[in-house]
């Protein structure tokens, strides 16, 4: 991917600086989350922050935008004073039943009395209009809308206040390409009309592409700070990680030891609204990653294949045998596992220890005739742990404790208790930091070489990249093409996800 | 682009759904009860729809904010109680802001507990609830109580128009003015952010309590107002709770399309519910059947109503998913075409 | 089962432990106020209706638990059904103490499980079913008695006698539900798919846990609680009548709150509501000896009772930040 370059943007003095942090530090009690932090952001620049998960980010921005105090130090700048920071996060926070129209004016300061429609429904309109949500009605309800347009009234929220300062949350996390490309022409408008852009995001080809500034976080400290000239992705990743970092090589499993026998077959498969006609093989030792924006269906077919959304039409055959799917109850027991996308609100128990976790969805392997054994279960949570790469003196503790990484490796870590002859797994390293990304990766193809067929779901070149072996692109609900992806390039497969034709 | 038709017809079509259910029910009604639509009998079943109607919306406004007021079959009762048994002494202005007055104190303490400190409104208003039963008991020595004068009942009650009277008006305008106040002031913009999801809306710095605890005010007043108009009109009350009314209120509101998740459904919808519930215990009533088999109808209804709602919402959320696809489709087509021209190529 | 195995299942997860432990505090408290001020309180005849009191709340409140613990909050149809159950016993009364009262543990059951598909199956809110169904209830049983109290003609003595020369009967059956109930949801696949299914219903679905199975099951526990109690009710009296047992459903669900079970689901133990039900108890007996008329009573206890539900709601608040 060649990053474009952005037009060059001619520093002023500081009256261009529009929040800064001067020496700012956070305690909370002994434990300090921030050392002294020092940095600018100035109008008309994007500014990337980025860091792994508990460097602090989200503290340095909530004590920016004037939500937390900070311990010591100070926050300065026109903006902070007068509290002009808006704010975008990565969850979505409309309200599904209302309008549109209702959850932008909701976005704006809280008043009391009366709503003023009028004057709002111009602000509302210019606000859909540069969030490129042209074709949008004001007084449709949100729940109308497909996801990627609801983030896109999300990034609509944070513009209607026109603050000087926008902070942007992984603001196309969940996103596809086509909005990827929305967000960012926002992001370098805004920067064009003078205002300033904190820019948080996981996605280094993004702030390769995008950001005037860079800035990285580590443990509580400023790790490097400049011109995103000055920068090269291996330099990011070193500068987040403190280490230098080796490429995860790829180890494939030789063909002797495939059982061709082993496969996942595909043919056919129809929900009409969702997908059409889906077909593709999973092979014993491979990785198969479906590709395809949001709406694209290859979510669905996961689900599907989970038990979660039965097809109408079409077969599956898992080791040459047919394949029902009517319900989750059914493809548990034939072995399938499955990571859903939501950690949250599906992948894990939140407020339940890892131990409780990981045996969830193996209580037969921990009980016998019914009755729970606790040593077992402490048995196949520290085999569970050790194979994920989860620290075992932390699995009496709850979930919830956790960042996104450990809790995706709990996730995993219950899905393959059951021992599954199939796992599937959608978008695996969503909101993961780096380190616990290479972890997940290398649990996945071990596991391949252990003869479980792998079926993941993802929107992230780069991670099918280091992933999977086999590609396979989706677009509007059909199956496009199906690749070697060590022999193929990124445009061929871009091009099948946004057009649909192989290239 | 989304027709103006459908939009409006998703929006309100389960409000749409209960009216029109609801003038079904009335014509079956007129066709099946003798005398039911005589002057006489519509002015008993205004007299039933205004203080149901009353009392509904006011549970509405709580459950669209995601929580529940299982306390008005409490201070339903205990307003009408206190009206009446302080009438002769203190005279009947200040007898019934008493009553009413008693009847917000409850929706406050469930309000502050709720929107301030957090608990589940199931177990506040489950407390709260016992209390007002338990003051309903205290105030009134555990017997029946009577007020001397029953002319301030018979002016309440004396038709206008044939099948209205002051009660009815009074307490369907209160219901039409919350109606404007939810569609047009910020309050009512927050309730169904906080019952769609409180935890966001605190955070995004909505004014949860207070919203909340309006809410639970609003809640007790309309029952307390609704239970102290009764007791005049009756000029006789008698402790214990009224599980009745809790009912008959909840099926309305249910009926009327709002959840108990919270976040969805309009006060219309719940009107309409309570119409609709009016019309058929009117009915059943007129028809002569006995009032606990009425109260067991209720109840099926209830649970009619309940199994019902999933299919329903789910027919209708399958129609806007349809529409949903149709609609990304085309634009994602047209913004597809244009970022081919504007970017000339891929990454 | 092994010690060890028993005394886990007691401690329970340490989550609910402080407001268990708390209301135990409260409860000894309580009691130790009691007996040192009031003089009829440690009396013999006091202290067995007490444990009679307790006990029935505390049948009705750790099957209550199950329905909670399962995420479904509570169920509103208690009073009704434990009425119902007591005409259901005096009415069977002729066939024998053990025919009746099997007959009306199935009679709780049945309804419990009934509400429990309505709920698990076709995914209706609790609250709503059972109200509906406490109304339903209510009118079955008026048509079936016509208002009438139902006298029962069995030897009831057995379930009203002493064990060892103190312990009643009914709270020797009280404590056996209890530890039956806590080890059914602490040892065994079944309450562990229901602890985990009321705590995130969507991932306990992803689990393969069915979901009409799990609620069916707490609702028919709750029932055939219910029941139970209901004949033991019946049985102290040899009658049945509308109006029995009105008080135990407000009761029941101030034992299973107070006791640390969250409403949320997933959280709190059949013994948290057990502890929570004498305290319950303790403080009706107490408020009545006080000399507080029956208003008097219910006004205190609805007072006190919102006061422990704001003090929990404090302390969850305080631990979660």
């Amino acid at each position: 991917m060649s990053p474009s370059q952005p037009t060059a943007i001619e520093y002023e003095t500081t009256e261009s600086v529009l929040l800064a942090a001067h020496s700012v530090t956070k305690k909370y009690g002994e434990v300090t989350v921030l050392h002294p932090v020092d940095v600018e952001f100035r109008s008309g620049e994007i500014h990337a922050l980025l860091g792994e998960n508990g460097a602090g980010k989200s503290t340095l921005v909530k004590i920016l935008a004037g939500i937390i105090p900070a311990t010591t130090g100070r926050v300065s700048g026109r903006a902070h004073d007068n509290g002009d920071v808006a704010m975008v996060f990565q969850e979505l926070s409309v309200v599904p039943q209302l309008s549109v129209l209702d959850n932008l004016a909701l976005a704006g300061r809280s008043n009391r009395g009366w709503i003023p429609y009028r004057r709002l429904r111009n602000r509302a309109r210019s606000a859909l209009d540069s969030a490129g949500l042209t074709d949008v009605h004001l007084d449709r309800p949100v729940e109308t809308l497909a996801l990627a347009q609801q983030q896109l009234l999300e990034l609509a929220r944070g513009l209607i206040r026109d603050a000087q300062v926008l902070v942007l949350d992984e603001p196309t996390a969940t996103l596809s390409d086509i909005e990827i490309r929305r967000v960012h022409t926002v992001t370098k408008n805004l920067a064009a009309a003078g205002h300033a852009v904190l820019y948080i995001t996981h996605r280094l080809g993004e702030v390769m592409e995008l950001a005037d500034h860079v800035t990285i976080l580590r443990s509580g400290r400023v790790a490097a700070t400049g011109p995103r000239r000055d920068f090269t992705l291996t330099a990011i990743v070193d500068h987040m990680l403190g280490k230098s970092r080796e490429t995860v090589v790829k180890a494939s499993v030789s063909r002797h030891d495939r059982d061709s026998a082993n496969t996942l077959e595909l043919t056919a498969l129809t929900i009409p609204g969702r997908y059409e006609d889906v077909h593709f093989t999973a092979r014993d030792g491979e990785i198969l990653a479906l590709f395809g924006q949001v709406g694209s269906g290859a979510d669905d077919v996961v689900r599907s294949l989970a038990g979660l959304l039965p097809p109408q039409r079409g077969a599956i055959t898992l080791r040459g045998k047919a394949l029902a799917v009517p319900s989750r109850v059914a493809t548990k027991r034939h072995g399938i596992g499955y990571v859903p996308a939501d950690r949250a609100t599906e992948g894990v128990f939140l407020n339940a220890a890892v131990t409780t976790n990981i045996s969830s969805s193996a209580l037969d392997r921990i009980s016998s005739r019914k009755l729970l054994r606790r040593k077992r279960e402490r048995d196949l949570a520290r085999t569970g742990a050790n194979d994920v790469r989860f620290n075992p003196e932390r699995l009496t503790e709850d979930v919830s404790a956790f960042s996104g990484g450990n809790q995706q490796k709990v996730a995993i870590a219950r899905a393959l208790a059951m021992q599954p002859r199939l796992l599937l797994m959608s978008e695996p390293t969503r909101g993961v930091d780096v380190g616990a990304r290479a972890e997940i990766y290398q649990t996945l193809r071990q596991l391949a070489a252990q003869h479980v067929l792998v079926v993941v779901y993802s929107t992230d070149i780069v991670e099918i990249r280091e992933l999977a072996d086999q590609g396979v692109t989706m677009y509007r609900g059909r199956t496009v093409g199906s690749h070697r992806i060590d022999d193929t390039d990124d445009a061929t497969l871009i091009t099948e996800i946004l057009h649909g034709e192989p290239a | 682009m989304i027709n103006s038709v459908t939009r409006s017809t998703y929006w309100g079509a389960r409000t749409l759904l209960t009216w029109l259910v609801a003038a079904i029910a009335y014509v079956a009604c007129t066709m099946a009860v003798p005398g039911f639509s005589t002057i006489g009998n519509l002015y008993a079943l205004m007299q039933i729809f205004a203080t149901l109607a009353l009392v509904s919306a006011g549970l509405a406004i709580v459950m669209i904010a995601g929580e529940f007021d299982l306390s008005i079959a409490a201070t339903y009762p205990l307003a009408g109680l206190v009206t009446v048994q302080y009438a002769d002494e203190l005279g009947l202005p200040v007898s019934i802001a008493l009553g009413v007055g008693l009847a917000l104190v409850i929706g406050l303490i469930n309000g502050i507990a709720t929107g301030a400190v957090r608990i589940a409104s199931l177990a506040v208003t489950v407390a709260t609830m016992m209390l007002g039963i338990g003051l309903g008991y205290f105030v009134t020595g555990n017997n029946v109580v009577t007020m001397a004068d029953y002319r301030p009942g018979l002016q309440l009650t004396e038709p206008i128009l044939g099948a209205l009277s002051l009660q009815t008006i009074l307490q369907l305008g209160l219901v039409a003015v919350l109606i404007l106040i939810v569609k047009r002031a910020w309050w009512g913009r927050f309730l169904y952010a906080i019952g769609s999801d409180g935890n966001r809306a605190r955070s995004s710095g909505l004014p949860v309590s207070w919203s909340v605890t309006v809410a639970f005010l609003v809640s007790a007043g309309f029952a307390g107002i609704g239970g102290a108009l009764e007791g005049v009109a009756l000029a006789t009350g008698q402790p214990g709770p009224n599980n009745a009314y809790l009912l008959q209120a909840a099926t309305a509101v249910l009926v009327g399309g709002v959840a108990l998740t919270g976040g969805r459904g309009s006060l219309v919808g719940a009107v309409g519910g309570a119409l609709l519930l009016a019309i058929l215990n009117n009915g059943l009533s007129l028809a002569g059947v006995a009032s606990a088999t009425i109260q067991l109808v209720n109840g099926a209804v209830l649970i009619a109503v309940v199994i019902c709602d999933r299919p329903l919402r789910r027919l209708v959320q399958r129609g806007s998913d349809r529409l949903v696809i149709r609609d990304y489709e085309t634009t994602s087509a047209a913004t597809a075409a244009e970022a081919i021209h504007s970017d000339g190529g891929n990454t | 089962m092994t010690l060890t195995e028993l005394r886990s299942a007691v401690r329970g997860s340490r989550r609910n432990a402080t407001a268990t432990s708390m209301v135990t505090v409260a409860t000894i408290g309580l009691a130790i106020v009691a007996t040192v001020t009031i003089d009829a309180f440690p009396t013999a005849s006091n202290l067995r209706g007490l444990c009679l009191s307790v006990s029935l709340i505390g049948i009705i409140a750790v099957g209550l638990s199950f329905i909670t613990i399962a995420g479904q909050v509570f169920s509103l149809s208690i009073p009704a059904l434990v009425a119902l159950c007591t005409i259901a016993f005096a009415s069977s009364n002729y066939l024998g103490v053990t025919a009746s009262v099997l007959l009306t543990v199935a009679l709780g059951s049945t309804v419990g499980a009934i509400q429990g598909v309505v709920v698990g199956r076709f995914e209706a809110d609790p609250i709503i079913v059972t109200i509906a169904t406490a109304a339903i209830l209510v009118g079955l049983g008026q048509l079936w008695t016509n208002g009438q109290t139902v006298l029962g003609t069995g030897d009831n003595t057995v379930l009203n006698m002493n064990l060892f020369g103190f312990l009643p009967f009914q709270t020797a059956v009280f404590l056996t539900v209890t530890i039956a109930l806590l080890w059914l949801l602490r040892q065994t696949v079944f309450g562990r798919q229901l602890t985990l299914f009321g705590l995130n219903e969507r991932a306990g679905l992803l689990s393969g846990y069915r979901r009409t199975m799990i609620v069916t099951a707490a609702f028919a526990i709750s029932g055939a609680t219910t029941g139970l109690a209901g004949a033991l009710l019946a049985a102290q009296s040899n009658q049945g009548l509308l109006t029995s047992g009105a008080s135990f459903g407000f009761d029941a669900i101030v034992a299973v709150v107070v006791g640390g079970v969250a409403i949320a689901g997933g959280i709190g133990t059949p013994l948290g509501a057990a502890v929570g039900a004498v305290f319950a108890g303790l403080l009706n007996n107490v408020a009545a000896l006080a000399g507080l008329s029956y208003e008097m009573q219910l006004v205190t206890e609805g007072a006190l009772i919102l006061l422990v539900v704001l003090m929990s709601g404090f302390l969850r608040a305080k631990s979660a930040r």
